[in-house]
């Protein structure tokens, strides 16, 4: 499901969209700092803040996700669902470091703090002919 | 009345435009500029019909609106509201997203990406705008005080 190209699309030099809804339908929309892949079938978004997003999702796990190449400003639209959070291990310290490096980059580092990294499976996904 | 602030960032920032389907999957699009009627709290965001046929399918059938509005600064908020309906853009409007996806595709090719990609996503005009009765706006702005409800 995930090919190499919607990979370069993760790299967190261009922020990604995020879409959730809760269990009324009121949707919220949000951008995020960091899209990590996981494996072919599954993505992490960074938790980093609780939000409308993460109560929304506790609700209604279905989300919408758009991520851009930054080269080639290629976009990709991503039906996503949540699946699980993860506190500790590879995966979590491994964002923590990333997240930390963004947030060094844009003068934010007393404000992003990782607090879980949550793991959602793809759907589908499908290019934005722009 | 919407605040002066939440304006300034809602006329001169980024946006994106989030719907649902009333089988509660989210989608969003990409806003280019926006108008607004203070005075009766309504706005219109801009954006173009051919990427925008999930969320005008969205709206038709729930109504229900989200826009995270933003700056490069990382100041944003997020209003909600209900979308009140679509329309042609005005030669005023037209102009107005002009000058912000110049800002845009000057802003992002500073920072070292190719320009005639950038064009791709901010150098097309919106040809429709989406208008929304804002009846909630929360602080959106990474830290302490993100999630507060605005009161207006």
């Amino acid at each position: 499901m995930i090919q190499e190209k919607h990979q370069f699309a993760m790299n967190g030099m261009y922020p990604s969209t995020f879409s959730t809804c809760s269990k009324e339908g009121i949707p919220n929309t949000t951008v995020i700092s960091q899209v990590w892949y996981v494996d072919e079938d599954h993505i992490a978004l960074s938790f980093q803040f609780f939000s409308k997003t993460r109560r929304n999702i506790s609700e209604n796990p279905l989300g919408y996700l758009s991520i851009i190449n930054p080269m080639t400003m290629d976009m990709y639209g991503l039906e996503i669902e949540f699946v699980r959070s993860e506190t500790e291990g590879d995966l979590f310290d491994d964002m923590d470091m990333k997240l930390q490096a963004i947030a060094s980059m844009s003068g934010m580092e007393d404000i992003f703090e990782l607090k879980a990294a949550d793991i959602y499976k793809v759907h589908n996904i499908k290019d934005i002919n722009l | 009345m919407i605040p002066d602030r939440v304006l300034e960032v809602m006329l001169n920032g980024y946006g994106h435009f989030g719907s649902t389907s009333n089988n509660l999957i989210p989608a969003h699009i990409d806003t280019l500029g926006a108008s607004s009627n203070p005075e009766n709290d309504e706005a219109t965001f801009f954006v173009r019909k051919s990427l925008a046929k999930k969320t005008l399918i969205n709206l038709d059938s729930n109504g229900m609106a989200a826009v995270y509005l933003g700056l490069p600064s990382h100041e944003a908020y997020q209003i909600k509201g209900h979308f009140t309906g679509s329309r042609d853009l005005t030669a005023e409007e037209l102009e107005v997203s002009s000058k912000i996806r110049n800002y845009f595709i000057d802003t992002i090719s500073a920072m070292g990406l190719p320009r005639e990609n950038i064009e791709k996503l901010y150098g097309v005009a919106p040809d429709i705008g989406l208008t929304v009765k804002i009846e909630n706006i929360y602080i959106q702005t990474p830290g302490p005080e993100a999630g507060t409800k605005l009161e207006f």
